[in-house]
């Protein structure tokens, strides 16, 4: 035993062990936002004795001395997808919506907002309807001044035709980001096999994978979007089978559509949804559609499913 | 044999890391009363803040307990980062129970003028007032978060207290948290076939930046003032009263709104038909009797 404490290889696990383990654990819980870039200045409008407030000049900030009763203003600016429907919302309520151009580019503002601790959070829609991922924002904001929030990447929207495809077939996975740009196409199997494909001028892709080289049984793919040879964006995750047959992907999650949480049908999930949720929260046998995860009652857990998917 | 046996080991030590380290790097709760010296008849604060230690959390529940030398005065929810209450934090066996989501997710807040160092969140304020001379230990004893996952998955949260100590010496004091700002209101009417069995029930928000809200008041047409929640079964199912919703914070100031009622639908162009048909028939039955008993 002796022996084997002090060995090379047994000094080296053990300092593996210690360093790099806790930052994986620390890694596989942290959202990629290295793109976002956040600042304040105080006032809009006047001299500033600094240069790095407007536009979001990599988190500096600047502050000057200006006149009371300043407007309070929070600058949202980014890239989503050609055309598309980007919404920001002020604590889960949808206080705005705006359109990107045709690059992708976007940029709102809000305000008239007094001081406080603000849950701002940020989501696309592609050209099918599919939502982004949501970004979310808890930020304090002073009266007075004026926040900036640009360098959001929204998230690419990510679909497959098939939940299971028959090995040897081909699966269609496609979805939309920002036009004219690099994609990595990743299928995560017992080894990860990762695709090239690229965008087309309204930012929709589309790869047709052969199966034959993926193993029976359960898979994941997801999209990430390529910015000078940077990972600007990851996908959500979607699983697919390998089997012996293939079956058409039927995009409901609950029989009115892709939303976990959406128990009204409307496509959103918000107030209503939640106090669907809340009359069968602590009573006995609530509907199969309420209980998001099947175990008979309705918990944190449940609210906590449908929080992700919440889109005001 | 001997070279299994390092094998075995070392992945043990680096399982254990791993789950040591997870354990280390739970989201936790801290409590941070006003003052950890006080006297008695004096009202305090205590501030429940979340420090997500980088996760993205949605969901928070929990319990706060604390000894009978003080007593549970209100608790302020104004400045929380909680969105939406599952439960409102209230007085429940002797301890104050809350549950809440903030949709989307939370992982800090963001100071803009330095952004890179994320701030613990503020939950809840809870206002105690002392009663008895002695130690005090405020603790949380049962809560749990949710990482924004899609999934739930719930991520414990080590239990944690405070400490004050009670002088022997009255010091009368009321808390009060200055509020200049109105409450925010929304309000509507939804039928649905998974709440009351598809009645009309009223749902709303109510939120103040400051204090937090006090009340929300709901009047049906002539019906008395009541107090309600949300979702709240109307008791005029017609909806042809007009229903008045009014949120009053800790401080006083209210708001109010009005939801329409019903219109009355107008007579459809066949029913006027049958009407006539039937006028008709009963002046032609009543000349019948007419004639016959002239």
């Amino acid at each position: 035993m002796i022996k084997l404490l002090s060995s090379k290889k047994f000094i080296i696990v053990l300092i593996f062990s210690l360093v790099i383990a806790p930052q994986l654990v620390v890694a596989f819980t942290i959202i990629n936002t290295s793109t976002i870039r956040i600042s304040a200045q105080v006032g809009t409008g006047t001299p500033s004795t600094g240069g790095g407030g407007g536009g979001g000049g990599g988190g500096s900030s600047s502050v000057s001395t200006v006149p009371i009763s300043m407007p309070t203003t929070v600058n949202f600016s980014g890239m989503a997808y050609p055309s598309s429907k980007v919404t920001i919302l002020r604590n889960g309520s949808v206080v705005i919506t705006t359109v990107a151009d045709q690059q992708a580019r976007f940029s709102t503002s809000i305000n008239n907002l007094d001081t406080g601790t603000y849950n701002f959070s940020v989501y696309g829609e592609d050209s099918n309807g599919v939502k982004s991922l949501s970004f979310s924002f808890p930020v304090y904001v002073t009266a007075g001044t004026t926040v900036n929030i640009g360098g959001i990447f929204l998230s690419p929207t990510i679909n497959i035709d098939k939940s299971e495809v028959k090995q040897g077939d081909d699966l269609i996975v496609y979805g939309q980001t920002i036009p004219n740009t690099n994609l990595n196409i990743v299928f995560h199997s017992d080894q990860e096999i990762l695709k090239n494909t690229k965008t087309d001028i309204t930012g929709l892709y589309k790869y047709t994978m052969d199966t034959t080289p993926l193993e029976y049984g359960d898979h994941i793919v997801k999209s990430k979007t390529i910015v000078n040879e940077e990972v600007g964006a990851v996908s959500p995750e979607l699983p697919f089978i390998v089997g012996l047959v293939s079956k058409k992907k039927d995009n409901t999650v609950t029989g009115c559509g892709t939303l976990r949480g959406d128990l009204n049908c409307d496509k959103r999930v918000n107030l209503v949804d939640f106090s669907v949720m809340a009359y069968w929260y602590k009573r006995v046998s609530p509907p199969a559609k309420v209980d998001l995860n099947g175990d008979g009652k309705i918990s944190l857990v449940d609210f906590s499913i449908m929080a992700f998917s919440w889109t005001g | 044999m001997k070279n299994n046996f390092k094998k075995i080991i070392a992945l043990f030590i680096f399982a254990l890391c791993i789950f040591v380290n997870n354990k280390a790097d739970a989201s936790f709760l801290s409590i941070k009363p006003s003052s950890d010296s006080l006297s008695k008849d004096e009202q305090f604060y205590v501030d429940v803040n979340l420090n997500t230690e980088g996760k993205i959390i949605n969901g928070i529940e929990g319990s706060v307990s604390f000894p009978d030398n003080i007593s549970f005065v209100r608790a302020e929810e104004g400045n929380s980062i909680v969105n939406l209450w599952v439960e409102k934090p209230a007085l429940s066996d002797g301890s104050v129970k809350f549950s809440g989501i903030i949709p989307n997710g939370f992982s800090g807040v963001i100071d803009p003028f330095n952004p890179d160092n994320k701030l613990p969140g503020l939950i809840i304020r809870l206002i105690f007032e002392t009663k008895k001379e002695g130690d005090c230990n405020i603790s949380i004893s049962k809560a749990i978060t949710t990482l924004n996952d899609g999934l739930g998955t719930i991520d414990n949260i080590t239990p944690t207290s405070a400490k004050i100590s009670i002088q022997n010496i009255s010091n009368p004091y009321i808390y009060k948290t200055s509020n200049d700002v109105a409450p925010e209101l929304s309000a509507s009417v939804v039928r649905d076939p998974n709440i009351e069995n598809n009645k009309y029930v009223l749902i709303f928000d109510a939120k103040d930046k400051q204090t937090g809200i006090k009340e929300v008041l709901i009047k049906e047409g002539s019906r008395p003032w009541k107090k309600i929640e949300s979702p709240y079964l109307l008791e005029d199912q017609s909806r042809h009263s007009i229903i008045t919703v009014q949120a009053t914070n800790y401080s006083g100031s209210s708001i109010a709104i009005n939801i329409d009622a019903l219109p009355y639908k107008l007579i459809s162009f066949i029913n006027i038909i049958i009407l006539i048909f039937i006028l008709v028939g009963l002046l032609f039955i009543i000349k019948k009797f007419y004639e016959k008993y002239k």
